[in-house]
């Protein structure tokens, strides 16, 4: 027991040969299976080692040779107490890992949806998590029952995250679109390998737009495109509901989207025609501050507003004696150092651009103060001040991300991570877009409602753009998809999304705490059953108007800014911000930490486009290594001066 | 005959080591020598020793790898030598609970640690009830720790390594020096240093090389410690980059060269020294019953409180998974059993398990013929260069996952050699080849040692019977070498459920999703994510701790032959 002892019946040959002199009580046993252990009184006296070693010898060369497994042999075994004492073990360890293995299968929810009592589908391709599913399934289903009478099934398809949705979509209607012409070959003509590139290419469309041009003069190519604009190919998908709006606008591009169905009864534009009301400034505008929250041509709307903010915790505020954040800038105390979690802006596209937004919002304010200066001066020379003052806030924008870098605990590249470290007490605030962080709140409420998470989107320092939905091509239940997307956007099925559970028109389990995009939600009546009755998203969408000049192509600059300043450069930050911190901010040694010379307006925007342009990967590495070389040396130059008190 | 069979397989097995470990490793290495203009070029390469923040980085790795070796074996060595000494009650389940904590799935194990050292956690909670926690500035011992808090935490995932094969390696020594050495008065702690220590010398280094190895490449435990400048995470962070910079490729070779070094070292200093199948001269146990109830408390509570401390993490992950919010207090404040039926009722869970169940039954079902084959090879043919493939196999333990997982995506992606390995997006060939590639050392480390614990003799007594090679291999070879091969099935097949870097980045669609990557993306999902994730990681931590204590218990002492180089 106590210590590895070899297994016995290796050692023991009397079990082996039982099968050739004892052929009919054994063969007449029914088969054994594996491990059930054979009744031992039932079977006569079978095993006769004695005997059965003494007959043996002569025969056994030639007798079991022939198989992996003599299995006849293997199941006279199963009968023997022996064997199965001395594979206790392995028989125990088999049976514990069989349970272990069978037990979510049998634990299973039962709650399969009835799928063979409905009327008719609905196929829809979503990011969305189970929550969003649910509630807005459910809202949906009684919602068109009590219209029409009909039940629907909801087939919602989650392949992965936005990114693999929009891979997908693009493979499945290449392989459609192939398929299609195959049928018609006799049309068409022979398929060509190269138009599976072709037929999505929207650089096509400005030949087949430009008026009074014949067909024979366009390329051979956008006939192919033509083709399949006109066509109806489809991939067995109603609808694409949640993501962002350059994910919709790169479908749209593509011409996976559709205004209407062939019979021009159902989709967006039908929408509008029926309810022209929709789509108007007062209700869903076309775009506002810069960011688009529909598509002109009908093919997308937004059906839900989203934002960057401030995720904290009450209690570790408390803890560190600080009010709860409502800017940016309220991140750069240092009373906040190693308490903010921030998301890492080399891994996402749309962590870079809030911190865009964080640094055009410096831009737009020192514009601001600098507005009467400007107006003083002869129109000649307002550019220049005005780049000036651009080139100001850019610096003052860097700047910020320095401190509040300064605080951070960590740049992370897990969206999730954020909120629930700060829910959990491990940060005091961070940056995280808006549901999330709402999500958040909701969860971890106690038995009054009051929660520790609390949520701020920075007025003038977040864009808030849209969650769109769309009807894709060749979709097979178009008038079930127009009558979603006309639920989605009416007041009821806005109201899913923001009301509080229970309340008239709300959820039934979970809140989902998303702003709806009608701008007629936000009135006092429909306020009330809100669970954001504070947040008024289209003020403070006002409030920050997206330049995209000012920053034009500086994604990659900002990253590389952010790379050599914070994140390379972490420790030393650090150290250089707590010192000063400590001292008091002595003068020379602050300006020696914020020196930021090296990332200028100008010239820093023009070294990295360099950089890319010539594809100098090289050069790219050098560049992230001098800046942070030089990042390293100012900020150990400036502890030694806080340490001198200069 | 004879020879040509292990000529087919000698040929078979070096195939696949050019085609599945060799070849995707190429893949990988060759972007860090090619400058953008398509020409040759070591700039890069350059790079790393130039930048003081990656000769930072490699330093740091290097540390936090020397320090937990050694605090691994500061645990491993007075656990292994009290179970090589005495016997005291429980102690073959006590011996096997030790082996638990090297299963923590990845993530999940995160977020346990997370609850039981953050600053509203549960440790600080457990200390406020004593009155030793200042409340306005509670311990926040993930951010203080680094570099302490990984090696710790390493040290404490690391050991059941070291402890396997320091005990293999005490019961192989002689008990005959002790006594010679006791007769001419050297006794106690001097015993010890002068005589049993030496002789165990090569098991000690042997595990301690794989110790040091996995904790230099290790980067989930310095990700949960929020410290970054160690050369593993600036790896991840470099090839998760937007930028679509080469230059991670350059760090990747400096590791994979530090590691090959490493384990070159230890085998040419420690590797010759075979004490597998060496035996011993006299015989007869040396354990001894502890005399004392005392005594025997100690030496339970010794196991007993290692193996509940390595196991906190679990336990977190455990609680985790039973709570709905778990804040400022030492136990959750209510359990529930919500997030299991969440985590079932989502497609994700059960498909994973299915997924992962197939890929890694196969995958060890592969690793068992390739790894029986290298070690009838290296121990019984004279064939050249058996040597090779014997180190060859060992190797994949000196590569960091990611870069496997990287090279495996590269060589199958569309137009390539390998594509056929990736049918309309289904990972599953190339799941099992990349597994199996990486938890071969194991079943060629316990198939060896079995084939040299073996005597040839048995064998070629068969064959002079008229027995064919394979059938004594089968009636013969097989049956006594079963029990090390099972062990190693066993083990390879609970890590191949655990893998990380080729579940991430070759299974993209959820529909082939395997446990790691379904934990990964319900850890993502919003709300109760990782209270999900939590679910899904118990299940496989029950699933795996039982698959490991059942090989032990299988295998006893011989489970330390696995880990070596």
């Amino acid at each position: 027991m106590l210590e590895f002892r070899p297994r016995q019946p290796r050692n023991a040959p009397p079990a082996r040969k039982v099968e050739a002199p004892k052929t009919g009580p054994v063969e007449a046993e029914p088969p054994v299976a594996p491990g059930i252990e054979p009744p031992a009184d039932d079977a006569p006296p079978v095993f006769k080692p004695a005997v059965t070693r003494a007959a043996a010898p002569v025969k056994e060369p030639r007798e079991p040779s022939r198989h992996w497994i003599n299995f006849k042999h293997w199941l006279s075994q199963l009968e023997d107490p022996a064997y199965w004492r001395a594979r206790g073990k392995y028989v125990a360890l088999l049976g514990v890992l069989g349970l272990i293995l069978l037990a979510p299968y049998l634990l299973r929810p039962s709650n399969r949806p009835p799928g063979g009592k409905a009327d008719g589908t609905l196929i829809i391709l979503t990011p969305h998590n189970e929550s969003i599913k649910r509630e807005i399934g459910a809202a949906f289903t009684a919602w068109y029952q009590k219209k029409t009478g009909k039940v629907i099934a909801i087939d919602w398809r989650t392949p992965g995250g936005t990114s693999d949705i929009a891979k997908i979509i693009n493979s499945d209607y290449k392989a459609a679109f192939e398929h299609y012409w195959h049928q018609n070959t006799g049309k068409f003509g022979p398929w060509q390998p190269g138009y599976g590139a072709v037929f999505n290419d929207s650089k096509l469309d400005a030949a087949a737009a430009t008026p009074g041009k014949p067909a024979a003069q366009r390329p051979p190519e956008a006939r192919v495109r033509d083709l399949f604009l006109e066509s109806n190919v489809g991939i067995g998908v109603d609808l694409f509901f949640g993501g962002g709006s350059p994910d919709f606008e790169k479908q749209n591009k593509a011409g996976y989207l559709v205004a209407k169905d062939p019979s021009g009864k159902f989709g967006l534009s039908a929408l509008n025609e029926r309810n022209p009301e929709l789509f108007k400034d007062t209700v869903i505008p076309l775009s506002v501050s810069g960011e688009p929250y529909r598509d002109p041509g009908f093919r997308w709307v937004g059906n839900c507003l989203s934002s960057f903010g401030i995720v904290y915790n009450k209690d570790v505020l408390k803890r560190l004696g600080l009010p709860e954040p409502k800017q940016w800038a309220d991140l750069a105390d240092p009373r906040y150092f190693g308490q903010i979690a921030l998301a890492d802006p080399t891994k996402s596209g749309s962590v870079v651009k809030a911190f865009e937004a964080i640094i055009q919002q410096q831009m737009r304010l020192v514009l601001e103060e600098a507005a009467e200066e400007i107006k003083k001066l002869p129109e000649k020379m307002q550019k220049a001040k005005e780049d000036e003052k651009l080139s100001v806030g850019w610096t003052r924008g860097l700047a910020l991300i320095q401190r509040i870098g300064a605080n951070t605990r960590y740049f992370t590249d897990s969206s999730t991570k954020v909120p629930s470290d700060v829910a959990s007490g491990v940060a005091a605030a961070g940056m995280c877009i808006d549901f999330f962080g709402r999500t958040l709140n909701e969860r971890v409420k106690d038995r009054d409602g009051n929660s520790r998470v609390g949520f701020v989107t920075p007025e003038g320092g977040s864009s808030v753009s849209v969650d769109p939905f769309a009807m894709l091509r060749g979709a097979p239940h178009p008038e079930v998809a127009d009558a979603f997307m006309e639920f989605v956007l009416s007041i009821e099925g806005q109201s899913v999304w923001c009301n509080k559970v229970g309340a008239p028109g709300g959820p039934q389990r979970h809140a989902l705490r998303r702003l709806p995009i009608r701008k007629d939600m936000y009135t006092p009546d429909r306020l009330v059953h809100s669970s954001d009755p504070e947040e008024f998203p289209y003020q403070k969408a006002e409030k920050f108007f997206y330049k995209p000049e000012w920053t034009a192509g500086s994604f990659d600059v900002i990253r590389i800014a952010v790379k050599t300043m914070c994140i390379d450069t972490h420790d030393e930050l650090q150290a250089a911000w707590q010192t000063l911190a400590e001292k008091g901010f002595p003068k020379l040694a602050t300006e020696s930490f914020g020196d930021l010379r090296q990332l200028e307006y100008k010239s820093i925007r023009e070294t990295v486009k360099k950089a890319y342009d010539g594809k100098e990967m090289l050069g790219l590495v050098k560049i992230n290594r001098s800046f942070g070389f030089q990042f390293r040396k100012q900020y150990e130059v400036s502890m030694r001066q806080a340490n001198a008190g200069k | 005959m004879k020879s040509r069979g292990s000529l087919i397989l000698y040929v078979l097995a070096i195939t696949f080591f050019v085609a599945f470990f060799f070849y995707p490793i190429a893949n990988v290495l060759k972007e860090a020598f090619i400058s953008p203009k398509g020409g040759f070029t070591t700039d890069f390469l350059l790079e790393v020793f130039l930048n003081p923040i990656y000769v930072e980085g490699l330093f740091n790795s290097f540390r936090m790898a020397i320090f937990s070796t050694l605090l691994s074996f500061a645990i491993a060595m007075p656990l292994a030598w009290i179970s090589d000494r005495y016997r005291f009650p429980f102690k073959s389940l006590l011996t096997s609970a030790i082996l638990v904590p090297l299963i923590l799935p990845p993530f999940v194990g995160a977020i346990g640690i997370k609850q039981f050292l953050g600053p509203d956690g549960a440790l600080n909670a457990f200390l406020g009830i004593f009155g030793l926690l200042n409340e306005k500035r509670p311990h926040d011992w993930l951010g203080e720790g680094r570099l302490l808090g990984v090696v710790i935490l390493n040290a404490l995932h690391l050991y059941p390594i070291l402890y396997l094969n320091i005990t293999a390696a005490l019961a192989n020594i002689d008990p005959a020096m002790e006594e010679a050495a006791e007769n001419l008065g050297c006794t106690g702690w001097r015993k010890l240093f002068r005589i049993t220590l030496p002789l165990a010398m090569p098991g000690i280094f042997a595990g301690a090389t794989i110790v040091f190895v996995w904790a230099f490449t290790e980067l989930g435990v310095p990700l949960i410690f929020d410290y970054p400048r160690v050369v593993s995470v600036q790896i991840w962070d470099g090839l998760k980059d937007l930028t679509g910079n080469p230059f991670p490729y350059a760090l990747v070779t400096v590791v994979l060269a530090f590691s090959v070094i490493v384990f070159a070292l230890s085998k040419r200093f420690f590797g010759r020294s075979n004490y597998a199948g060496a035996g011993r001269a006299s015989m007869g146990s040396s354990l001894r019953d502890l005399q004392t109830p005392w005594h025997r408390w100690v030496a339970m509570g010794v196991f007993t409180v290692v193996t509940a401390v390595a196991l906190l993490p679990h336990l977190g992950v455990m609680l985790v998974s039973l709570s709905t919010d778990w804040y400022q207090s030492v136990l959750p404040h209510s359990l529930t059993m919500q997030n299991y039926q969440d985590a079932l009722g989502d497609p994700r869970t059960l498909a994973s398990i299915s997924n992962s169940l197939k890929y890694a039954s196969l995958a060890t079902v592969l690793d068992l013929l390739l790894g029986v084959s290298i070690a009838y090879i290296v121990t019984r043919t004279e064939l050249p260069g058996r040597q090779w493939l014997d180190s060859f196999s060992m190797m994949p333990l000196a590569v960091p996952g990611l870069v496997m997982a990287f090279g495996y995506l590269a060589m199958t992606r569309e137009g390539k050699l390998f594509h056929f390995l990736m049918p309309g997006d289904n990972p599953m060939l190339i799941l099992v080849i990349a597994y199996s590639t990486r938890r071969l050392p194991y079943i060629v480390r316990s198939a060896v040692a079995g084939f040299q614990q073996t005597s040839v003799t048995l064998e070629e007594a068969a064959q002079n019977l008229g027995c064919p090679p394979g059938r004594t291999f089968r009636r013969i070879t097989a049956p006594l070498i079963a029990a090390n091969l099972i062990a190693g099935a066993l083990l390879a097949f609970a890590f191949a459920m655990l893998e990380v870097s080729d579940s991430l980045l070759l299974a993209q669609k959820q529909a082939h999703f395997p446990i790691t990557t379904a934990i990964y993306s319900l850890f993502g999902s919003l709300g109760n994510g990782e209270g999900m994730a939590s679910a899904l990681g118990v299940w496989s931590m029950t699933f795996l701790a039982v698959t490991i204590i059942g090989a032990s218990l299988i295998l006893g002492k011989k489970l330390g032959a696995l880990f070596r180089v």
